[in-house]
């Protein structure tokens, strides 16, 4: 072949045969670096596709395990145990989430150089760790070889538990230290002693009829000796005790967000309903501005007045009332009723139209429920998560 | 037959006029009995005798208890003075409007002036503005200024909102954050608007509300 070749007596045709050979053999071996490239990089996607599937499915079971968690405070605020979930209809998915309650950790959670203070009280922190492994899990719960077909994802949430509304023990309550009371008549009854939601008295401890932040003798003051035993609760007639003084405003701005029945400064009456007393079922009414009921309106729930509250006609409502302002029933109409608390930043009102904070005019109950404020404190416990970040 | 037509006549004419001050006299008696035995438990120095009173004298014409009560009113027992002047506001009696204004400014007893004021809006709400504002401003009890802030809110004229607006800035500029949530509660009665510590929005607010409230005196002495 060599000496064909080589041979210049031979046709060109065929003295140049041999060359295209060596030409094809010198273009294979770029040609197959090439493919070989090809081929691994292909490979090296195919890989990074499969870690990147991994991982996303590792993060959404972590968002799992928060979902879960929040689930699992929903029903218990102060339910901190540990989650431990191998994802249902796949046996290589699992979350794992731990509870961390900020407000007793012994740490500085929140930089102020104050360890598990009160504004720490509450709040959680929630790990979840999300995983995938190809290979499962075993008995035990960890996974069975954390080669390179194991993923893991964590999230770090800050939540905060709202355990709902505290105990108010008292019928009525005055959280200005000189507000001013106006009873008119004898046809009222603001009652201490304990009541179901229909308003029978219950075994349950009597609690003063109204509580006052500032000197109860201002109060009893302006209750006449005819009117005294319209006052009754805890201790002697009239029942009007001292207290501690409570940050309305506070919860009005925790609970407003929640609202199911919003007004805005109402210019008209509101005749409707804000609930239903039957059951009851509870609803969140705020209002910003005064508030003009009548027309034999009900209610149940939570009754959220950032101003004044005036209540003409019949008026039925299972609940707790928080009116920043002043509280105004005037007469006629029909019975007026209030099952639960009564809570007032400005003066209780009877009749006529004046500037006492609780003004009182016809037959108007004021019952104290232990029951009524623990059934709505439990509709209206939550937690809500403040912040998340993936770790 | 035609005399004794016009006899009785006559008669039927003027028996109401015949037999009227018998009448009345029959129910004037126990009326004034009354009255007077309720004005003598009023002075009483017990406190459930004063209440009991408070009560007769509710139960009577108003007519007749308005005048009476002028004399407790000057009595030397605060709560007596107190239960009285709640009285002339629940009987609707009008006619001792400079006594209680000078109550509002001199009285003794913190619960006194507070009743005053209340009783001024109640029953003189015609230039009561500056009675109150005084009172709101100056007076030494925080008891009475908060009374008479609360009461400028129930006026709801231009008036009045002016004067809110002016002492919730004041109030707010010395800190005095109490008697401004009480100011700032009184402005949402009197408006209905909830503007909080913005007393920009505030005058703005009472700007219209002055030319809403000049169009409606306008629009009525059309009508007129």
């Amino acid at each position: 072949m060599t000496e064909a070749m080589s041979d210049p007596l031979l046709p060109k045709k065929h003295r140049e045969a041999g060359s295209i050979l060596v030409l094809i053999l010198i273009l294979m071996v770029p040609l197959a670096g090439l493919a070989l490239a090809l081929v691994t990089q292909g490979s090296t996607h195919t890989r990074e596709l499969g870690a990147n599937r991994g991982r996303a499915a590792a993060l959404v079971n972590a968002e799992s395990g928060i979902d879960h968690a929040l689930s699992q405070l929903l029903q218990d605020p102060t339910n901190l145990d540990l989650i431990q979930e191998t994802y249902p209809g796949s046996a290589n998915l699992r979350y794992l989430v731990e509870f961390s309650d900020l407000g007793a950790d012994a740490l500085d959670n929140d930089g102020d150089l104050d360890v598990d203070e009160a504004d720490e009280d509450g709040f959680v922190s929630l790990t979840s760790a999300g995983s995938l492994n190809v290979l499962g899990y075993d008995a035990a719960g960890d996974p069975i070889s954390e080669n390179s077909h194991f993923y893991l994802k964590r999230i770090r949430a800050i939540g905060k538990a709202n355990n709902g509304l505290p105990g108010f023990p008292y019928a009525v309550y005055l959280g200005d230290e000189n507000a001013e009371v106006d009873f008119n008549g004898n046809a009222f009854l603001i009652d201490g002693n304990d009541h179901d939601a229909d308003g029978n008295t219950t075994a349950g401890a009597a609690v003063p009829g109204i509580a006052t932040v500032g000197d109860p003798v201002d109060i009893e003051d302006q209750i006449s000796n005819q009117q005294s035993d319209n006052v009754i609760g805890s201790g002697g007639e009239p029942s009007v005790h001292n207290t501690a003084s409570l940050p309305l405003q506070d919860y009005i701005d925790e609970y407003k967000a929640s609202a199911d029945i919003q007004f805005n400064n109402p210019s008209g009456t509101f005749t409707g309903s804000l609930g239903n007393p039957d059951g009851p079922v509870f609803k969140v009414t705020h209002c910003v501005g005064n508030l003009d009921i009548s027309g034999g309106a009900v209610g149940a729930g939570l009754l959220l007045i950032e101003g004044n509250l005036e209540i003409t006609g019949s008026f039925e409502y299972v609940g707790v009332m928080i009116v920043t302002g002043q509280v105004i029933f005037r007469g006629g109409g029909g019975v007026k009723r209030v099952i639960g608390t009564c809570l007032v930043g400005g003066d209780f009102i009877e009749g006529a139209p004046h500037d006492e904070d609780l003004e009182l005019s016809g037959t108007i109950d004021i019952l104290y429920s232990s029951a009524i404020q623990d059934d709505l404190s439990g509709s209206l416990a939550t937690f809500k998560i403040l912040s998340w970040q993936e770790l | 037959m035609t005399s004794i037509l016009l006899a009785t006549t006559v008669l039927s004419l003027c028996w109401p006029l015949l037999a009227s001050p018998a009448v009345a006299g029959e129910e004037q008696r126990p009326v004034r009995a009354q009255l007077e035995r309720a004005l003598t438990l009023l002075e009483s120095t017990e406190a459930a005798e004063q209440d009991q009173a408070a009560e007769i004298l509710r139960g009577l014409p108003p007519a007749q208890v308005g005048p009476a009560l002028l004399r407790p009113l000057e009595s030397k027992q605060d709560r007596v003075r107190r239960v009285t002047l709640r009285l002339l506001r629940d009987v609707g009696y009008d006619k001792c409007r400079g006594r209680i204004r000078d109550m509002l400014r001199q009285d003794t007893d913190p619960t006194v002036r507070r009743e005053a004021s209340h009783a001024l809006v109640a029953l003189h709400p015609d230039g009561a503005v500056d009675a109150l504002t005084t009172a709101a401003v100056h007076d030494r009890d925080v008891r009475v200024r908060r009374a008479a802030l609360l009461d400028l809110g129930t006026l709801r004229t231009p008036e009045a909102l002016d004067s809110l607006i002016d002492q919730l800035e004041a109030q707010l500029d010395e800190g005095d954050d109490y008697l401004a949530g009480i100011t700032m509660r009184s402005l949402t009665y009197c408006t209905g608007k909830t503007l909080g510590k913005n007393i920009e929005g505030w005058r703005h607010f009472a700007e219209e509300f002055k030319e809403r409230a000049s169009e409606g005196e306008e629009d009525e002495q059309e009508v007129d």
